[in-house]
This record gives structure tokens, C-alpha cells and sequence, in this order.
């Protein structure tokens, strides 16, 4: 699992890829966590090279979009493929997380 | 025909990607569907990863079993370990309604397991443990 981290007009966009599970999910909870402890709480996930999640990576978003939140931002998914998609549907995330196509919607989407 | 191959290893984090690749390279191995062995291997995974982090408590580990077997149009995959029996009927779902705030972090890999595989049984193993075993029928 890699993550890679750019800002585009004041938003932060990380890109995850490879597999989320119990071994890698925690660093990216802790990237999450210190990019929002550090005042930067709008955040956009590319997941479009994110091939498989397990709960353990559910957990991490939903941590992270509490955090968000919390601290008046948010976490928003970009290009979510299949395979994650079924499990963000199946467990109702994707009632209660954005999701869009791309990057650029999702970071459009903060300025709406 | 019944076509049965097994994998050892230690409950560590680090097991669970190749248990995905095991069940992975079976299931495709046998002809079934791409999305239903998908579904198989999240959900071993996720049996897995519940032993790693609960199954053996503060000791350094213990041993996973898994099998994969063909019987007919029933996949089945078990899994061992020799750790406290756990009740699977236990885990309650999480609550899908919930919003954001009030949406709990627990419950969510036994949803996604009973989601997707057509049963799930456990028994508890002699001497000590448990097996679990994911039936997928119709591939």
C-alpha cells in the first residue's frame, strides 16, 4: 500500500494505492491523522489506484471523515474502483461519505 | 471432483495478503466467476484478520490453517486456528442507518463475511480453536 500526498487549491489530496487491510490500514490512519491534527481537515482520497479494501480499511475512513468533520472539513473519494466500491455500498458508506469520478470533481466539490 | 490444497502459517498481519493470494489462485484456478472470488477472499481475509487481532490475545501469534476445497458447485473454505473459541453469533451488525456521527467502527468485518458468502459455519476444534468454514456455491 502507497500513499503520496499533493495539495491543489488549498485541499489535500492523497492518493492510496495497492490494498488496504489490517496490516496497512494504520498508516494510513496516521496519515490521515497528522495531515488533520496539523489544521488540514479537507481532504480528497484518489482511490483510483486502490484495488481491494477489508473492514480494516473501512475503518480508517470512517475514523478519518469523523476526524474531518470534526475539525470542520471533510474526506471526500475520488475514482473508487469496483471491488472497493462494493464494499463501501455494501457497508453503507457510500451513503454517508461524497464520492466522485475524479480528483478535480471532488476538489471542485469544496468550492460548491 | 474434489480438489483440496491447504496453507500454514502464523496469525501476523503480515500472513493476510498471502492467505488473499492462496484463496485467490484456488478460486481462479477452479473457473469461478472474478467477482465471486473476490468476495471469497475478502471474506477470508477478514476471518483472518479477526484471529490475528483477537483470536491469540497479548501471545506472540499461533497457527492459521487454511483450506480450500471443491465439492461439486460448493467452494468451501476453512480456516483454523488454536486460539479461545469465539462465537461468531455473538457479533451483532452494525447499524446501516446510522449517520456519520453515530455509525460505529465495530461489527463491520462479520457484516461484510455474512454479505458475502452463502453460509458460514463454525465449530469449535478439538483439542482447542475453532474452524470456520465459507461456502460459496455456484461459482
Amino acid at each position: 500500500m502507497d500513499v503520496s500526498v499533493d495539495r491543489s487549491r488549498n485541499i489535500v489530496v492523497l492518493r492510496v494505492s495497492g490494498s488496504l487491510d489490517a496490516l496497512t490500514a494504520g498508516e494510513l490512519s496516521d496519515r490521515f491523522s497528522a495531515l488533520i491534527d496539523g489544521g488540514e481537515a479537507r481532504l480528497v482520497a484518489d482511490l483510483a489506484g486502490l484495488d481491494y479494501t477489508s473492514s480494516a480499511g473501512l475503518r480508517t475512513l470512517l475514523g478519518a471523515l469523523k476526524q474531518a468533520r470534526g475539525a470542520g472539513g471533510d474526506l471526500r473519494l475520488a475514482a473508487v474502483q469496483g471491488p472497493v466500491k462494493k464494499v463501501l455500498d455494501l457497508s453503507g458508506f457510500s451513503g454517508i461519505m461524497k464520492l466522485f469520478s475524479d480528483v478535480e470533481s471532488a476538489i471542485d466539490s469544496y468550492s460548491e | 471432483m474434489t480438489a483440496r490444497r491447504e496453507l500454514l502459517l502464523e496469525a501476523r498481519p503480515e500472513s493476510l495478503a498471502e492467505i488473499r493470494e492462496f484463496v485467490l489462485a484456488a478460486g481462479q484456478d477452479v473457473g469461478m466467476t472474478a467477482e465471486a472470488v473476490r468476495d471469497l477472499v475478502l471474506a477470508a481475509d477478514e476471518i483472518a484478520a479477526n484471529i490475528v487481532e483477537h483470536g491469540y490475545g497479548s501471545a506472540q501469534g499461533g497457527p492459521i490453517r487454511v483450506a480450500f476445497e471443491v465439492t461439486g458447485e460448493e467452494v468451501r473454505v476453512a480456516i483454523e486456528d488454536e486460539a479461545d473459541c469465539f462465537d461468531v453469533a455473538t457479533v451483532s451488525d452494525p447499524d446501516l442507518e446510522s449517520d456519520w456521527q453515530e455509525r460505529q467502527i465495530g461489527g463491520l468485518g462479520w457484516f461484510l463475511v455474512r454479505n458475502l458468502v452463502d453460509e458460514i459455519r463454525h465449530r469449535p476444534r478439538t483439542p482447542v480453536g475453532n474452524v470456520y468454514e465459507l461456502i460459496k456455491r455456484a461459482r
